[in-house]
């Protein structure tokens, strides 16, 4: 598999913060398209079984009508041509970065496997690039709302966007398309980003994918702006923001919505609420009830305003909480929300309250699944939160009081670091009681192998059970990857493995939830000092992995070491050996075993 | 002076505070959340007028803001101890006992005398 180079994105709302991930260029098509092979989520390139997966190949007429190689004077038309060996420029560059080809040469989704081969209804082979206009105003009634299109072919409304041609400025192409398809005549140089990157769109294939740069303008006051539908619109109109609306609009058009919405209201200090109504300020609210409370003279007691400020807020358009549908960017996503909302506490303790609270939610959410007992959730979630509380406290020495780790202060770090193994093996068999596993789990943490850590890595992975694992082997195939200076390396040469007597299945189980909680328990510490490295507002690039849900981290680690031109069985390697330094954290501090018979 | 209703002062104090920080756009209402739940879990009821006393200079610690409301709070807690021992110091002088007098005042400058009123 080739490797060519990619373009980094520019702004921070990409990658793995990008509208939701891989789900419509998988299950949602275009009714010119031919049926999607299945491909199930978190599938990758490296872990499909390509024996099985034999996607249609599907290349839409009008694409191949518009193959501008076929006159290359005429610039309406907009395709590619169909043999890729034409085209001039084979760098396909995307905001996702390196774009790997296949055997063919043809770029590849970096989602992912959509289903189809081919560019189905996109012209170009790999990027197409497009931009989308967000135009907003307050209606006469105090209501927001946004110009919308409803689209020809799939009769849904959206954002009234389209492709950015050769050579054009981004600014240009969002007047342009807004012209071209809502006669309106608006000038975008002083629009706001929200989002560069990857779009979750149903016309995406495994060859061609849609990306967007996302701008909002919101209008002032009084502007008249009439709209009348041209091009590929059907119908345009002045959509009323609520929660209805926006969670209708086309592909990812409700994710950037949002952001524009979230984006505007950091801005001007306005709310909208889940119907639409623009509503006065927080601080507004606050000042109000300060007001009010004067005006009541004597009846009016300081600690009920005081309640009131702390429990006041309108309920904006905001991501919820996640469940355990939500996919590993949404949980990315809030742990990073939370994190950078956590800062705004005045003690540690408040931070940490809630940075524990979004670790120990999202660590039991994939627990759960992990284990296959979705139901258990919610109870899990008590324990990892506490869990992720208690340890993150030992962490206050290392931070100052506006939660910045002091470098003079890495000792305290570093104990804290150590200690949470201890906080998570007293948390442990709670987590287990209410999972429904009963096993002797000092028993499992002080037997468990390499080969028993490899066995749930490749679960996990959803890569086959790894068998005739040779010690000396794996143990140099990890000096040849893991720095000489990286914490933990010297478990390399005193694992243990054991290929006959493996753990049984609840006993793998359990020594799933006993790793997932010993990284709770550290990660929160890790989370502490990343969300105060954050760069103006934003999470700093070098520090984003932190925010990485533990499986999400996981894949990430398989995969960088696949793009080194490893084998899949050296990736499962490594990313176990990363796993197993939470069992090493573990295992001395398991009970001794009692005399019997050795496993 | 009525604890609860000194506690209450300090208490509307800082909501004038905020009040004007609110308007004028030099607070945000994060921040007054924030300043608004750890005054609620500083200045509890009940509360005596010793422990307002402890209590009230720790309050600008992460809250520059609140100063305004507190230096008056440490200003009468000054004044307080200066009068009381000023008296106590008066009556050892008047009964001969300089020492114990100058032991007194001496103490007084240190800070965490426990002034009984």
């Amino acid at each position: 598999m080739e490797i060519t180079a990619g373009i980094k994105p520019t702004l921070e709302n990409t990658g793995s913060e990008s509208p939701k991930g891989h789900i419509k260029a998988r299950t949602e098509k275009p009714d010119t398209y031919p049926e999607r092979a299945p491909v199930s989520d978190g599938v990758s390139w490296e872990t499909i079984d390509k024996s099985k997966y034999h996607p249609p190949y599907f290349v839409d007429n009008r694409v191949l009508a518009n193959d501008r190689t076929k006159d290359p004077k005429n610039k309406k038309l907009w395709a590619d041509p169909e043999d890729i060996s034409l085209l001039e420029d084979k760098k396909f560059l995307s905001y996702e970065g390196e774009v790997r080809l296949d055997e063919k040469g043809r770029p590849l989704n970096p989602r992912g496997p959509t289903g189809i081969e081919g560019r189905g209804e996109l012209g170009r082979w790999g990027a197409n690039k497009a931009a989308d206009p967000i135009v907003f105003r307050t209606n006469e009634d105090g209501f927001m709302e946004m110009i919308t299109i409803k689209r020809k072919d799939t009769g849904e409304w959206a954002i009234p966007g389209g492709m950015v041609d050769e050579g054009e400025r981004v600014t240009a192409t969002l007047k342009r398309e807004l012209g071209e398809e809502t006669s309106a005549n608006l000038d975008f140089e002083d629009a706001q980003p929200i989002y560069q990157g990857y779009v979750d769109d149903p016309r995406n294939t495994d060859n061609a994918w849609m990306e967007t740069d996302a701008f909002y303008l919101y209008l002032p006051e009084g502007t008249k702006t009439n709209l009348q539908a041209g091009d590929d619109a059907s119908d345009s109109k002045w959509m009323v923001l609520n929660e209805e609306s926006v969670n209708s609009l086309y592909a990812s058009h409700a994710d950037l919505v949002q952001r524009a919405i979230r984006s505007w209201q950091e801005k001007t200090g306005f709310v909208v609420d889940k119907e639409g109504n623009i509503k006065k300020s927080a601080e507004g609210e606050i000042v109000s009830q300060i007001t009010e409370a004067r005006a009541n003279g004597n009846n009016s007691n300081p600690d009920d305003v005081l309640e009131e400020i702390v429990s006041s807020g309108a309920e904006i358009l905001s991501a919820s909480e996640p469940t355990i549908e939500s996919s590993s960017e949404q949980l990315q996503s809030y742990l990073v929300t939370e994190a950078k909302s956590a800062l705004g506490q005045p003690t540690f303790n408040t931070r940490n309250e809630l940075m524990g609270k979004a670790v120990g939610l999202e660590s039991s959410l994939l627990a759960a699944k992990s284990i296959g007992k979705p139901e258990v959730a919610d109870k899990l979630r008590g324990v990892f939160t506490q869990a992720a509380e208690e340890s993150g406290k030992t962490f206050a020495g290392a931070f100052d009081e506006t939660g910045k780790k002091m470098e003079d202060k890495n000792g305290e770090y570093d104990t804290a670091m150590k200690a949470a193994g201890e906080v998570a093996l007293q948390h442990l068999p709670d987590a287990l009681k209410v999972a429904g596993i009963n096993v002797d789990i000092q028993k499992v943490l002080r037997d468990a192998t390499f080969n028993d850590v490899l066995r749930v890595t490749a679960k996990e992975l959803g890569q086959p059970e790894p068998v005739g694992i040779d010690p000396d082997q794996v143990r140099q195939t990890l000096h040849s990857m893991v720095p000489n200076n990286e914490y933990g390396v010297e478990h390399i040469d005193t694992m243990p493995f054991d290929e006959n007597t493996p753990l049984s299945e609840q006993e793998q189980k359990a020594l799933d939830v006993a790793v997932r909680l010993a990284n709770a328990t550290w990660k929160v510490g890790q989370v502490h000092r990343a969300a105060w490295e954050g760069n103006d507002g934003r999470i700093n690039p070098d520090v984003r992995e932190v925010f990485n849900p533990f499986d999400l981290l996981k894949k990430t680690q398989f995969d960088r070491v696949i793009q080194e031109g490893r084998q899949p069985q050296e990736a499962l390697t490594r990313v176990g050996f990363e796993i197993y330094k939470d069992v090493a954290q573990l295992k001395p501090l398991v009970a001794q075993p009692q005399p019997g018979p050795a496993r | 002076m009525d604890p609860e209703a000194y506690r209450k002062k300090l208490e509307l104090d800082i909501l004038t505070i905020i009040e004007e920080k609110l308007r004028n756009g030099q607070m945000d209402a994060e921040r007054a959340k924030a300043i608004a739940r750890m005054v609620l879990d500083k200045l509890h009821p009940p509360l005596t007028l010793e422990q307002i006393h402890q209590i009230a200079p720790t309050l600008d610690d992460h809250f520059a803001e609140l100063a305004k409301a507190v230096m008056p709070i440490i200003h009468d807690h000054e004044e307080e101890v200066k009068k009381v021992v000023s008296e106590h110091a008066s009556k050892l002088i008047k009964s001969g006992k300089i020492d114990e007098a100058l032991s007194i005042l001496k103490q007084a400058t240190q800070k965490g005398i426990e002034v009984k009123t």
